[in-house]
């Protein structure tokens, strides 16, 4: 693949991470959160293959394979098994009206990707978009959570801004060292079977997954 | 082996297998004397290392990945010396809790199987050299620290842990973001290896980073660890996870945790300053500091609830430190150590012996602790005593640090800031003080038969409230260079 093949494949995959990222913020069904975070995690994993074909490194293959296997798969299906035990059909309620929350996500994502493109934000590989990518996917998973009192979106937000680390990881640095990798991975992992457990009791105490229950301490 | 080696080897293997059989052996007192025992070797091997950090200076091992300097020791030192207190106060404090039903035998396992790990993962955070690994021992601390914050599985303590978990954990994605920002931003100077994430590689080139990568690096990791450290507005979670948790946990999450995560954000901040200049950082920390004094107030003049209270107390003092970080010099900086140091000391005071008061009076309410003085005076001593050391007075460390605060400030020509700032701390000194003090010496409303506070949980409490007034009066030469030390680490 030529440099410049590379560079323009990185840069679509990472604007369509960005794309899910922002169907992440419009969809209202918990199975879709989860099919689109998936998605993204898919792409990522793309983009990690990618990478690690044009540079040889092993560890970007492992690396690669890792967030297949952990985000693209293991994650969503936990997620998923929350959503069949829980028979989460309801719809995620969101605080502002949709096509305000759209707007606004395309609005972030446009705004983000201009202010963040250009020297020093170029990465190695040349791919102009990815770093940029990265920053408005963390922006857009925080606005799904924020805006979406659910549990799924809640934990599919907190897994867009995941991506949206993990893409700035690989194009801008190849990646951090393996071990580090796997010791993130791993509290990724752990943290999300935590929130499954939460979920679980939160399912249990009150018969659906939204986190409007979770409003009594304040002040 | 190296010294530092040893002792890191010495804390691993008394916390993990001790968390690991207070897990699966039977539960009994000997659950708690395995913990005290670990918690105690942990202690006795950051004392050594203490000792040899401040003859030798800093030291690495296992190649490179534990730095020991003086910062990180005063920080290790506070895990391992509040963990042990923290410890020594469950004893009473869980046989009150399964007395009366709150836990049962396996919920009091789980409970020091988690301290230990806690411990663990703090202990890992103020030595870790690898920015990397120290970002995964943060994580860690959150999740190990959540199941402790729910171990009651309650609803509200269940809405605590879910917040504070997902709080927690979004924000130090954005840390993450900004150590790898770091990497990057040290890639063309050191290449793609290992190295460039160890703290102490970065240091030596700080210099060369980009400036423009690292300010990105740095508003990143100020707003994630920001808020794993309770900076306002970012602090939300806070709060309720400090008052959910179990009154030593809660000592040990305001006292130590928050310090853990505050150290992550100065030391990025140090390459910042060296690589951006121009009071970039002073300006961001002096910032936050003074939004986190400002929104705390209010919270602290309404609130009704006792470890609430404690809780928002929390927030204003690491305001104060990022205040006092942020304002720099030689005095300021000092004042920001002392303030670390005095405030864990004083927070875990006010926390285990909240948690005496709220077993004793079964209410976390204050206006239902009328007439604290009269019914419980020896916790109740100890309790005013630790507010009106938390509100900054006189004979204690708080009142030090405050006062460095100020006067470095004027040294360094930011004395308006420092003045600002000074003056919402006097306004939430206030109020505690109306409070708490007034709560307590009030007369009793009605008669009231409190229970019995034990002597361990009473010594526990006036043990670190002690230490304090010691270190404000005559701290040995030894512990002042090492403090001096620590802050000339933070001042890069």
């Amino acid at each position: 693949m030529s440099a410049t093949n590379l560079a323009d494949t990185i840069n679509a995959l990472s604007i369509g991470m960005v794309v899910v990222g922002v169907a992440l913020v419009w969809t209202r069904w918990p199975r879709h959160a989860v099919a689109l975070v998936a998605t993204q995690s898919l792409l990522l994993g793309v983009v990690g293959l990618v990478v690690a074909g044009h540079t040889h490194r092993a560890h970007l293959f492992v690396g690669a394979g890792l967030v297949l296997g952990v985000k693209a798969l293991a994650l969503p299906a936990l997620i998923a098994i929350l959503i069949a035990r829980a028979r989460a059909t309801e719809e995620m309620p969101s605080a502002v009206p949709r096509a305000l929350g759209l707007a606004a996500a395309v609005l972030l994502s446009l705004v983000t990707i201009e202010t963040f493109s250009g020297d020093p934000f170029v990465t190695p590989l040349n791919a102009t978009r990815a770093l940029p990518a990265a920053v408005a996917l963390m922006l857009l998973g925080l606005q799904t959570m924020v805006t979406r009192h659910h549990v799924v979106a809640q934990i599919t937000g907190f897994l867009a801004i995941e991506n949206g680390m993990a893409l700035a990881a690989l194009t801008a640095t190849y990646g951090m060292p393996l071990i580090i990798e796997f010791g993130v991975l791993l509290d990724l992992l752990l943290a999300v079977i935590v929130a499954f457990v939460y979920s679980r009791r939160i399912h249990e105490m009150h018969g659906d997954l939204l986190t409007k229950v979770l409003r009594e301490l304040r002040g | 082996m190296t010294l530092a080696e040893a002792c890191c080897i010495a804390v691993v293997a008394a916390l993990l297998p001790g968390a690991a059989a207070a897990l699966v052996l039977p539960f009994s007192r000997a659950t708690w004397a395995i913990a005290a025992t670990a918690g105690g070797v942990c202690l006795a091997a950051t004392a050594v290392l203490t000792v040899d950090v401040s003859r030798n200076g800093p030291s690495l091992g296992f190649g490179d990945w534990v730095y020991v300097d003086a910062l990180g020791i005063v920080v290790a030192d506070l895990v391992a010396g509040i963990g042990l207190l923290a410890i020594v106060n469950s004893l009473p404090y869980i046989e009150h809790e399964l007395g009366h039903g709150d836990l049962n035998h396996a919920k009091a396992r789980h409970y020091y199987a988690l301290v230990l790990a806690f411990l663990a993962t703090m202990f890992a955070v103020p030595l870790l050299n690898n920015l990397g690994a120290m970002w995964i021992a943060i994580e860690a601390t959150t999740i190990v620290s959540a199941l402790l914050v729910s171990i009651h599985r309650d609803r509200p303590g269940l809405e605590a842990a879910w917040k504070y978990l997902i709080i927690g954990s979004v924000g130090i994605a954005f840390a993450l973001f900004g150590t790898m920002m770091t990497f990057y931003a040290a890639e063309p100077i050191l290449g793609d290896s290992g190295d460039a994430l160890n703290w102490t590689t970065l240091h030596s080139v700080a210099r060369q980073l980009n400036p423009d990568v690292m300010r990105l690096a740095f508003v990143f990791v100020l707003i994630g660890y920001g808020t794993k450290a309770g900076l306002a507005p970012m602090h939300t979670w806070l709060p309720d996870a400090h008052s959910q948790a179990p009154s030593p946990v809660s000592g040990l999450l305001s006292g130590v945790l928050l310090k853990c995560a505050m150290v992550a954000l100065l030391r990025i901040g140090v390459l910042t300053d060296l690589s951006v200049g121009g009071g970039f950082r002073d300006n961001a920390l002096m910032t936050f500091g003074i939004m986190s004094i400002a929104v705390a107030l209010p919270f602290i003049i309404v609130q009704g609830d006792l470890k609430r209270l404690l809780a928002y107390s929390s927030v204003e003092n690491i305001g104060i430190i990022a205040l006092a970080a942020g304002i720099g010099g030689p005095i300021a900086t000092y004042a920001a150590v002392l303030h670390i140091v005095a405030h864990s000391l004083t927070k875990s005071s006010l926390f285990f012996s909240a948690g005496s008061i709220v077993h004793a009076y079964g209410t976390r309410r204050l206006h239902r602790l009328r007439g604290l003085v009269r019914t419980t005076p020896g916790i109740a001593a100890v309790f005013v005593g630790a507010i009106i050391a938390v509100s900054g007075f006189p004979p204690f460390a708080l009142f030090v640090s405050e006062y460095g605060l100020v006067s470095g400030a004027f040294a360094v020509d930011r004395g308006a800031v420092a003045v600002a700032g000074m003056a919402l701390v006097a306004l939430a000194a206030a109020a505690l003080l109306f409070q708490v003090v007034g709560t307590a010496f009030a007369e009793q409303d009605r008669k009231r038969q409190p229970g019995r506070i034990r002597s361990l949980a009473l010594a526990t409490a006036a043990l670190p409230l002690l230490l304090t007034i010691w270190i404000a009066f005559a701290p040995p030469p030894a512990v002042r260079d090492l403090l001096r030390d620590a802050a000339a680490v933070m001042e890069g």
